[in-house]
């Protein structure tokens, strides 16, 4: 569904700053990939992210969205079919708006028009029925401003957000650091259990090589720009911790 | 002080309630100070007293917001087509306009509306029609911020890297903030225009920090921060900010000392809850 042929992209060119992100990579995600990502700060996991979501341009290479090249494709209009969480829970609601208003926000305008408004009465059952899937009792906080919420839950409402519209892709860039442990597992939790329901395609990048391995189908590490593994289920699931450490140390 | 003075500083009140209201949509919604309001308010002013002048004081008015539309898209244009800072892009926007206006008015510095019908002879009841054009424009931006649009608007302002990641264009969004916020501006312009029988090309200096000493008292009056309260803020602020400020001609301050107190006023304010974290700071 999503290829990258031999994407680079190099910060500061020419400068004494250059530093090449990512480095002619090339890669093919197939349709209802579940793929892990690990790799060293640094290594160019965002920036991988960033490209695809047209955040970032490239310096060289093409990105294909279902064969049709989508390289100078708007980030705005990729959004369409890319979602994306970010590591910060901050970064993926409005604080000021209200719950239903945030998830009305991602599901609203595709529904019932621009200029329609945006929370109708039948949608806030929908709403209470799918904060309900979360189990953290935010089906009675609809109308709850959302920076009022904390980091996990927030980052749930965001999960939610992001699947409502169901997209081709969704990318999550480590979007549980920020939580204490066990918000952590029952985001995760949450994240296989929509991307199994909604048969998404998703690429995850974490720093716990437990979940790495725990999750998905296909795991990808990179380093230094360079995408120096692509596993599949099989060998992955061969894999212990301890072998993963050795590709950091490059 | 007499009903008479007090109608006439709740009348004014309500004229600059339509500024705060468009203030607001800037400063509060789009989340940027925006010094283009100290020119599209002359503009307003200066469309609508032109207008008025050659007999059409409705189409002046609905002029007049127009004109402060495109001003506010200007802004927008250098604020995100040519990535110019924003203060900056208003201040350049606001230069720019001295000389339009000037155009506007034919090169008079100012423009006295004698001997013309305008909104206020056509209509007896100044304080009732002034009220009711307030409440309605209140409520015509609370139910636009409603609407699916009027969220990707609050959005923008108030969570933009969100935004960016999503299907809402950014650009289009701050286009249509600036338009509204400086068209309400402008219209604001316009009404004082032909509540005074006056325009004047330096009669925009300082409405930025009016419009903002509207909504913070407003603000500090209704503590609720939603936007209905929101935007309900404004017009109480506006109104109560005028009473204020007749009061204090009536001890005898004079006018020109007004654009201080209300600069102290706005900056004495917004660093209220940083003063407050300092003082907390010291007694621990
Ligand atoms: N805007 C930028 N300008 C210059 N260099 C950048 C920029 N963004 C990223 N880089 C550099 O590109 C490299 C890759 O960064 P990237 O954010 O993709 O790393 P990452 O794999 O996500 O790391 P982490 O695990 O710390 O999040 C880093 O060396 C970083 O310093
Ligand atoms: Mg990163």
């Amino acid at each position: 569904m999503l290829e990258l042929e031999n994407v680079s992209v190099i910060f500061n060119k020419g400068t004494s700053l250059e530093k090449v992100a990512l480095e002619n990579l090339s890669v093919k995600i197939n349709d209802g990939d579940f793929i892990t990502m690990l790799g060293s700060n640094g290594a160019g996991k965002s920036t991988l992210f960033n490209v695809i979501t047209g955040a970032l341009k490239v310096n060289h290479g093409k990105i294909l969205m279902d064969g049709e090249d989508i390289t100078a494709t708007k980030e705005h209009v990729r959004a369409r079919y890319i979602g994306r969480l970010f590591q910060n829970p901050e970064h993926g609601t409005a604080p000021h708006l209200t719950v239903e208003e945030n998830l009305a926000l991602s599901y609203s305008g595709k529904k019932y028009g621009k200029f329609s408004f945006a929370v109708h009465k039948q949608d806030r059952a929908f709403f209470q029925e799918k904060l309900k899937q979360l189990d953290m009792g935010l089906e009675d906080r609809l109308k709850t401003p959302i920076g009022l919420l904390s980091g996990g839950q927030r980052q749930a409402v965001a999960l939610m957000m992001a699947v409502l519209n169901p997209p081709k892709i969704l990318l999550l860039d480590e979007h549980t650091a920020a939580l204490d442990p066990k918000s952590a597992q029952k985001i995760l939790e949450i994240t296989n259990e929509l991307i199994r329901k909604e048969k998404m395609t998703a690429l995850m990048i974490t720093h716990n090589i437990q979940d790495a391995l725990d999750n998905g189908n296909r795991l990808f590490i990179l380093n230094e720009g360079r995408l120096i593994q692509d596993m599949d289920q099989e060998e992955k699931s061969r894999l212990k911790p301890a072998d993963i450490l050795n590709y950091y140390a490059v | 002080m007499s009903i008479a003075i007090i109608e006439r500083a709740l009348e004014l009140g309500l004229i600059f309630s339509v500024l705060s209201l468009g203030v607001y949509i800037s400063f509060r919604v789009l989340n940027v100070p925006d010094l283009t309001v100290d020119g599209s308010f002359t503009t307003g002013a200066a469309v609508c007293a032109v207008c008025t002048l050659n007999g059409h004081p409705f189409l002046g008015l609905l002029l007049s917001f127009v004109a402060g539309g495109i001003c506010g898209l200007i802004t927008a244009f250098l604020q995100t087509k040519m990535r110019i800072h924003a203060l900056l892009a208003g201040i350049l926007t606001m230069t720019g306009l001295y000389s339009i206006n000037l155009r506007i008015m034919s090169g008079a510095p100012n423009i006295a509306l004698l001997n013309t019908e305008s909104l206020f002879t056509m209509i007896p009841f100044t304080f009732g029609i002034l009220l009711l054009i307030s409440i309605v424009l209140g409520i015509v931006l609370f139910v636009f911020f409603k609407t699916n649009t009027g969220l990707m608007l609050r959005a923008s302002g108030d969570n933009e890297t969100m935004v960016k990641s999503s299907s809402i264009n950014v650009d289009t969004m701050k286009f249509l903030g600036m338009a509204l916020a400086n068209g309400f501006v402008a219209l604001s312009g316009g009404l004082l225009a032909q509540y005074q029988n006056f325009a004047d090309v330096t009669g925009g200096t300082g409405m930025m920090v009016l419009g903002l000493a509207g909504i913070i008292i407003g603000e500090a009056v209704i503590r609720k921060r939603t936007i209905g309260f929101g935007l309900a803020s404004c017009i109480l602020g506006a109104c109560l900010y005028r009473l204020l400020y007749t009061i204090a001609l009536q001890f005898g301050i004079p006018a020109t000392d007004m654009n201080l107190m209300s600069a102290v006023l706005v900056a004495l304010t917004i660093s209220i809850p940083y003063l407050k974290q300092l003082k907390e700071k010291e007694n621990a």
